[in-house]
């Protein structure tokens, strides 16, 4: 069941700091979908918003057609998982441990993971292809092990949603591309998928659906290659890009943004 | 894979293994000291205790084993696994493998308390109580001033500063009132009691304490898999379904009432809250229900080994305090030689 995400009017930030302002989005279900827009233009705020971890400063959003305001902490847990940014661990757990944590919602205050959560677990490795890195500390690995771990504590978390927070950023070149790889392979499976994301490159080649925010708002949502255009982009990063195909061999063409060469800056 | 009975069993073998390790311990310390009973006359007087039947030993035996010794052992076991778990407690909820009930000014904090009960002559019960509400205002005001410093580079450097702030502040709170006080009949309380000591603990002030002891850790027990979600950050932490403030006071409540408790019979104690919790998470790993059994038993056993080295190794009773730096300072510095690469 794939679970669609609607905002109404909604007004993010802190009750004296206003960042986002009559938002209405539509993030279709099992789709993968890209959020984009400069440092500071609300993109944080509205995620943490859309997790139920900041209080709506206005309006409303429906997870699924209900009220996420009318959801409980363990409710939201069920339907919506985050893939925070990639952080040191203080304490070296084990990558099946850090796994199963994301059984949390599932389990009882006083209960702690059983056979069939460790089976859950397993195979959420398994889908993601680190199965040999069970028994690894979580503090011993690469970074971009460290997120497709984080990937599979939601997907152990089993919920219908995942948002995830810039899953490339910190990592090298050919990690980024297996991460989004996964995120494209996740979403086959009728997953709900948010990606934050620096890079149009990007979301030109892994999301189906793209959001552009500027300065707390949001300047054109749809499908990504007619939301990232050259004029758009270069709106919203005030700096002159084209989107330019490359041709990539064996007759496919790659989408990519370069800044615009025929324009100056200012 | 291993299965769930696979793992139950191995969990009970160890469980059993190390029990019985404390067990043997406390026979064997029961019969060292200045006065050295036999293994014979420890077993009778021990089974006498506990069955109630009249065994052929002399009375002193069974005064200094009734009296004296088994109280002592009985309190060095509580206090060690209460201090050590408490510390495995706060380091996972503040995210920190530096903060400890010393270090956090909980034991300053409980300390100040209890001077202030004694200074005033309050009966035991309000020290006890005095000792939780100053143990507990210290740890909530030193995790106050560690929120306040915003956009800290290094949280983990401040929350430990903050600690060593407030517990200093706590620490001329107990300086004031030791000068305040009757130089005949308060300060000689007072003084053997910051030392820290097990000498003078009794079966009336177990009584007092155990029931603390467990109010505390009981629900430390039954939380202990979601003790582990602390440990991510606050964001994640709620993202997967935990609320995180409430839960956070609910456990540092619970580490405080272990620790202010056994303060308020033994006194300050320090190190054992934080070099324990590191060497069991040497040999267990940080999984909070593995981490907490395996925290407990260290605790205790070396808090009973240390006491009975500092009651029994020289003719003259050594502190326990001294002796407690003198190992616990050298252990610290290897557990952090170690473990500093896995915190990164």
């Amino acid at each position: 069941m794939a679970l669609e995400i609607e905002t109404r009017a909604l007004a993010t930030g802190y009750p004296n700091h206003p960042v986002g302002r009559d938002m209405n989005l539509t993030i279709a279900g099992g789709r993968v979908t890209a959020l984009l827009g400069p440092n500071g233009c609300g993109k944080t705020t509205l995620f943490r918003t859309l997790l139920g971890l900041l209080k709506p400063q206005g309006g409303q959003i429906l997870i699924g057609g209900d009220d996420l305001a009318r959801l409980s902490r363990g409710e939201v847990a069920k339907r919506a998982a985050y893939v925070p940014q990639v952080v040191e661990g203080y304490f070296p757990f084990t990558v099946l441990d850090v796994v199963l944590m994301g059984r949390a919602p599932h389990l009882g205050a006083f209960s702690a993971p059983g056979a069939e959560d460790r089976r859950i677990a397993q195979g959420a490795l398994d889908e993601l292809r680190i199965t040999d890195l069970a028994r690894r500390p979580f503090t011993a690995i690469s970074g971009g092990q460290r997120q497709l771990v984080l990937i599979a504590r939601a997907l152990a978390q089993q919920a219908p949603v995942i948002f995830m927070d810039e899953p490339t950023a910190s990592l090298d070149f050919a990690n980024q591309f297996h991460v989004l790889d996964c995120v494209r392979r996740l979403a086959g499976a009728g997953r709900t998928i948010v990606v934050s994301s620096h890079h149009p490159d990007h979301a030109l080649r892994f999301a189906d659906r793209a959001v552009l925010m500027k300065a707390g708002g949001i300047l054109a949502e749809g499908p990504t290659a007619q939301v990232l255009t050259g004029p758009a982009l270069s709106d919203v990063y005030g700096m002159p890009v084209r989107i330019a195909e490359v041709a990539a061999g064996m007759g496919e063409a790659v989408c990519v943004c370069v800044p615009d060469p025929h324009t100056s800056a200012d | 894979m291993e299965t769930a009975p696979v793992i139950w069993v191995r969990r009970g073998g160890l469980a059993v293994l190390g029990l019985g390790a404390v067990g043997l311990l406390f026979f064997a310390a029961a019969t060292v000291g200045q006065f050295p009973v036999s293994f014979g006359d420890v077993a009778r007087i021990l089974w006498e205790g506990v069955t109630g039947l009249p065994q052929d030993v002399s009375d002193r035996a069974r005064a200094v084993v009734m009296d004296i010794r088994v109280p002592r052992l009985a309190s060095a076991l509580l206090v060690g696994l209460a201090l050590s778990a408490a510390g495995a407690t706060y380091q996972a909820v503040f995210r920190n493998p530096l903060v400890a009930p010393d270090i956090l000014g909980v034991t300053s904090g409980a300390g100040l308390g209890a001077v202030l009960a004694i200074f005033l002559s309050l009966p035991v019960a309000a020290i006890q109580g005095m000792a939780f509400v100053f143990g507990l205002g210290a740890v909530t005001l030193v995790y106050a001033v560690s929120r306040a410093v915003k956009g800290a580079h290094d949280p983990i450097l401040v929350l430990v500063l903050a600690g060593v702030v407030i517990g200093a502040v706590m620490g001329a709170g107990i300086a004031v009132l030791t000068y305040l006080a009757d130089p005949y009949d308060q300060l000689p309380a007072i003084t053997f009691w910051l030392m820290g000591s097990l000498a003078g603990v009794t079966f009336s002030d177990l009584g007092n304490a155990w029931p603390a002891v467990a109010l505390g850790l009981g629900p430390l027990f039954f939380l202990r898999w979601r003790v582990n979600l602390m440990s991510l950050g606050d964001d994640e932490a709620r993202a997967l379904g935990v609320d995180t403030e409430r839960l956070r006071l609910l456990l540092v409540i619970c580490a405080t009432l272990a620790t202010s408790s056994v303060v308020a019979i033994a006194g300050t104690i320090g190190w054992v809250g934080l070099i324990i919790p590191h060497m069991a998470r040497f040999v267990v790993g940080p999984e909070f229900s593995r981490l907490l059994p395996a925290t407990i038993l260290m605790g205790s056993v070396y808090l009973l080994g240390v006491d009975t080295i500092a009651r029994a190794a020289t003719t003259v009773e050594i502190p326990l305090g001294v002796l407690n730096a003198f190992v616990g300072a050298p252990l610290f510095l290897w557990v952090l030689a170690r473990a500093r690469l896995s915190w990164r």
